[in-house]
């Protein structure tokens, strides 16, 4: 595997800190095919990190075994130190396509991510006020756009504080504009918030544009690994953003063989 | 989006013409009163039956009746839906046999349902019970199969419990199928009651209708398939409203 480090590798925040989410040799298999072959990953807490690779590669098995949708054949997967079993509330799940149940409101929709108790509605109405949506509140999610729907889906993974986000292609199926608008969004609720974040995505530039560090996967492997330590907001056709793009790039579409 | 002044005039306008026309023909004596009464006298008649008290009487019955059987029929077809829908291994166990059973159409079953129950109560109910049964259960079942497993998956990951999945996600999600087979059931259930009432019964609308018959008075025979058409109309208002309500969140019911 090939690690790249553009600048001194930043101290690991002290040694002996639980990482948020630690994956020990985990693999796993559908029928004969291997999905995930003996991945290892640490990733500490508040740290945003990117996995890219092909479709097919393993990277949405990945999140679906953390946040316990499937088991692991071998290996085990531990958030903050607790040992997953099953669907947990440790970590949130945000997917490509919003999945908001049309029958209920926008606020109910969002509320679904947190406890149904009077704090649990007030944390559904303040997530709705952080991804800008607050005035839609009772509009039924079939009248919003595809990138206001995914806002909503957001505010749902957020509404409960859960230790782990998992954002899986998220902006996947939206136009480049509202692309880059949800990208600065996710960004800025990041700082703000300073949740950990996985964002599996197929788009090298946002893993470049939104993460601390991204991984290549191949082939339920992990080839490739790089720090990205660019001030934020980053510059997005600065030297170093580009020269990274471009490596990752090819990480992606050659493997690191060449 | 602002319909046109005459949409809600629109499909007045031929029921209207039928009956103008058909009053008209009968009072220049076109057609025999004894063939077909005018539409007129078939109001007469139902004001007649209304205030010697025989109409509603029979109303009632016939209401009661179809009530009942759609509730029983109804409860059954949608609680063995939903188990079929939510277990593989039940449906296993059930589907085929269930399919076998409403490929015979119920009123073939009159025969041996008067063997069974004599020509009582329980005859007509039974008739009921098994035509409504059918629809609701069908479209229960593959309401809950077509529920966007998508959603499932959220909802799992969103912790919700067996019981929160259902009634947020399964039951919402099916619901504009179950409707369907309502709206189905109320059809079977008003076509099995006219057929049941007319085979053996002293009340109810059927029997209302086949008494007069053997009296000759045509008015009477015409308001009760009058009083028919307008029972299936109103039925099917009534769900459509409910539509309206439960699916509003949904464009098409807007």
């Amino acid at each position: 595997m090939i690690t790249l480090e553009q600048t001194t590798p930043v101290a690991k925040s002290a040694v002996g800190e639980t990482p948020a989410v630690e994956l020990a040799g985990i693999g796993k298999r559908f029928g004969s095919k291997v999905v995930l072959d003996r991945v290892n990953l640490e990733i500490l807490p508040g740290e945003m990190l990117a996995i890219v690779g092909r479709s097919g590669c393993g990277k949405s098995t990945l999140l679906r075994l953390i946040v316990g949708l499937e088991s692991a054949d071998e290996g085990s997967i531990r958030l903050g130190g607790a040992p997953v079993r099953g669907p947990n509330r440790g970590a949130r799940l945000m997917f490509q396509d919003a999945a908001l149940l049309p029958w209920e409101t926008v606020l109910q929709n969002v509320g679904l991510g947190a406890a149904p108790t009077p704090d649990g509605r007030e944390a559904a109405g303040r997530a709705l006020q952080l991804v800008g949506l607050d005035q839609r509140a009772k509009d039924w999610p079939s009248i919003l756009s595809g990138g206001q729907r995914q806002r909503v889906a957001l505010a749902r993974a957020l509404a409960n504080k859960a230790s782990v986000l998992l954002l899986d292609e998220p902006l996947g199926a939206l136009d480049a504009l509202t692309r880059l608008e949800m990208q600065k969004l996710i960004e800025d609720i990041w700082l703000r918030e300073k949740f950990t974040a996985i964002l599996v995505t197929h788009d090298v530039e946002e893993a470049v544009a939104l993460a601390d560090r991204t991984l290549v996967m191949e082939e339920g492997r992990i080839i490739a690994e790089a720090r990205i330590d660019l001030s934020r907001p980053r510059n997005r056709s600065s030297l170093e953003f580009v020269t990274l793009r471009e490596k990752l790039l090819g990480w992606v579409i050659n493997g690191t063989k060449n | 989006m602002k319909q046109p002044w005459y949409s809600h005039i629109l499909p007045w306008i031929l029921p209207v013409l039928l009956l103008t026309s058909w009053q008209l023909l009968s009072q220049f004596g076109a057609i025999s009163a004894r063939v077909l009464p005018s539409p007129l006298a078939v109001v007469a008649a139902g004001i007649r039956l209304t205030k010697t008290g025989e109409l509603p009487l029979h109303l009632a019955e016939s209401f009661q009746r179809a009530g009942i059987g759609l509730v029983i029929g109804g409860t059954l077809g949608f609680l063995l839906g939903l188990f079929n829908g939510l277990s593989n291994w039940s449906r296993s166990l059930f589907d085929s046999s269930i399919q076998m059973v409403r490929n015979v159409p119920h009123l073939a079953m009159i025969p041996l349902v008067i063997l069974w129950f004599g020509i009582g109560e329980s005859a007509k109910l039974f008739l009921i019970v098994t035509g409504v049964f059918f629809p609701i259960y069908i479209n229960t079942l593959h309401g809950i199969r077509s529920v966007d497993p998508r959603l499932i998956e959220m909802g799992r990951v969103y912790g919700l419990g067996p019981f929160e999945l259902f009634h947020k996600i399964i039951l919402p999600g099916a619901m504009s199928s179950i409707l369907v087979g309502l709206r189905y059931a109320l059809g079977v259930m008003w076509l099995t009651l006219i057929v049941a009432e007319t085979i053996a019964s002293d009340n109810g609308i059927g029997f209302m209708t086949m008494n007069a018959r053997d009296f000759l008075q045509t008015d009477v025979v015409l308001l009760g398939i009058m009083l028919y058409a307008l029972l299936g109309k109103l039925a099917d208002s009534l769900t459509r409203l409910l539509e309206r309500w439960l699916l509003r969140w949904n464009p098409i019911y807007r």
